[in-house]
């Protein structure tokens, strides 16, 4: 684990943000690990940053969905984190990365409604922290071999954004490309 | 003359984004049909083919797509590189490419690591091609590897301005300058003036080359404007 503390401290405000169920404020943390995951590319950082971000979206839910084992779940996922939390401050990394992985053990056992539901919003929360990591200069290959995704998962995603328009994006005359394609098929 | 043009060796790359694209696109056909008016091959790397074959054989929502660009190498329009260049020694220029590039851009003492083995892959055999005075083009529709060989110092600022930090390029890229880069859009551009689209709206063009775009394809707008009225 390279980010002990600044994970510590995203796990802290999660868990207040969460109480008062601030969907906004579960985001922006998520967010925040961004930066850090494209320099460092830590595994527990990106972890905690696709958990955060799925929960928002299944709190985000909640009203909306009405799926047998919903609550059981979402308490789960919670109890887990305030575990995962009480662990990583007492410096237990191995029993801090137990909690985290129950999470994703629990999916596994779901009703197969509700595990389909549920993995569905971790495949998009995965796709969406890999679509800011490849907005911040790291390439469609290597961010999903980071979140551990496929490249066809972020292709389209990656489409759908603004991402291809900054100028900085920009590097060779088109006419000067299409010459070269010309030249090559004559 | 057209025999002599026919056995002039020449090569197109294919990196996995702009397959991808182009398969996700619906332009399995135009692969096709451009691959018999190229005096060339088409060649596809071990890497690339794990990603867009192997790989995404074993996944549903993917599955349809792998298999029609499995279908274009056992058709031979995507040829493999197995005759055309030592695999060892690819393996070893590509691992030499993916040291150094992921060893370039620093923040304060951390280097960022950048791009993988597929992407990697593709540089590596077109700089060997070059080396044998071998024509080729690599295609490649994501923006970062094509950064890394186009102007590096793009996406030093880019890092800078996305990660609110001094960045430093601490390799020297120039050897990578002579790779010659197109995209999923060049090979659609050509497509269409070859008369291979059979959409004959006036707007086609434009529409095919924005649809590579939502796909994936690193292009703006003013290119695609430019494109248009050339």
């Amino acid at each position: 684990m390279l980010e002990k503390e600044h994970i510590l401290s995203l796990v802290s405000n999660a868990l207040k943000a969460i109480k008062t169920e601030n969907i906004g404020k579960i985001k922006e943390l998520s967010n925040q690990t961004v930066h850090s995951a494209s320099i460092y590319q830590d595994p527990d950082n990106i972890a905690i940053a696709v958990i955060l971000y799925a929960l928002s979206k299944l709190i985000e839910r909640r009203e909306r969905i009405d799926l047998a084992g919903w609550n059981e779940f979402i308490n789960f996922y919670v109890k887990s984190l305030e575990r995962a939390f009480i662990a990583l401050k007492k410096d237990d990394i191995e029993l801090y990365r137990e909690q985290i992985n129950s999470i994703e053990s629990k999916i596994n056992m779901l009703s197969s409604n509700l595990k389909s539901y549920v993995e569905d919003v971790f495949r998009k929360a995965q796709i969406n922290k890999g679509s800011r990591i490849y907005e911040h200069g790291i390439s469609i290959e290597k961010t999903a071999k980071i979140l551990g995704l496929s490249v066809w998962d972020l292709s389209q995603y990656i489409g759908q954004t603004q991402i291809q328009d900054l100028s900085l994006t920009y590097t060779k005359d088109i006419k000067k490309r299409i010459e070269d394609i010309e030249q090559a098929f004559n | 003359m057209e025999n002599t043009k026919k056995q002039i060796k020449r090569y197109i790359i294919f990196d996995s984004s702009t397959l991808i694209n182009m398969i996700t696109n619906g332009l399995f056909d135009i692969i096709i049909k451009l691959k018999k008016i190229f005096p060339g091959e088409f060649l596809i790397t071990p890497a690339v083919e794990y990603e867009t074959v192997e790989h995404p054989k074993k996944i549903q929502r993917f599955e349809w797509g792998a298999l029609r660009i499995e279908e274009l190498i056992n058709l031979g329009i995507l040829k493999r590189i197995d005759n055309i260049i030592d695999k060892s020694e690819l393996k070893r220029q590509t691992q030499g490419i993916m040291r150094i590039a992921n060893n370039t851009f620093f923040s304060a003492n951390q280097p960022i690591s950048i791009i993988e083995a597929g992407e990697s892959e593709c540089l590596a055999l077109s700089l060997m091609l070059n080396k044998n005075g071998i024509q080729n083009l690599t295609a490649i529709d994501e923006r970062t590897a094509r950064l890394v060989i186009e102007n590096p110092e793009n996406l030093r600022k880019l890092f800078r301005q996305k990660l609110h930090t001094d960045i430093q390029i601490r390799q020297n890229l120039d050897y990578l300058k002579q790779i010659r880069i197109i995209r999923s859009t060049e090979l659609a551009y050509v497509a269409m003036k070859k008369g291979l689209l059979i959409i004959h709206d006036k707007d086609a063009l434009e529409a095919v080359l924005y649809a590579l775009k939502f796909g994936g394809a690193s292009i703006t707008d003013r290119e695609i404007q430019v494109t248009k009225r050339l």
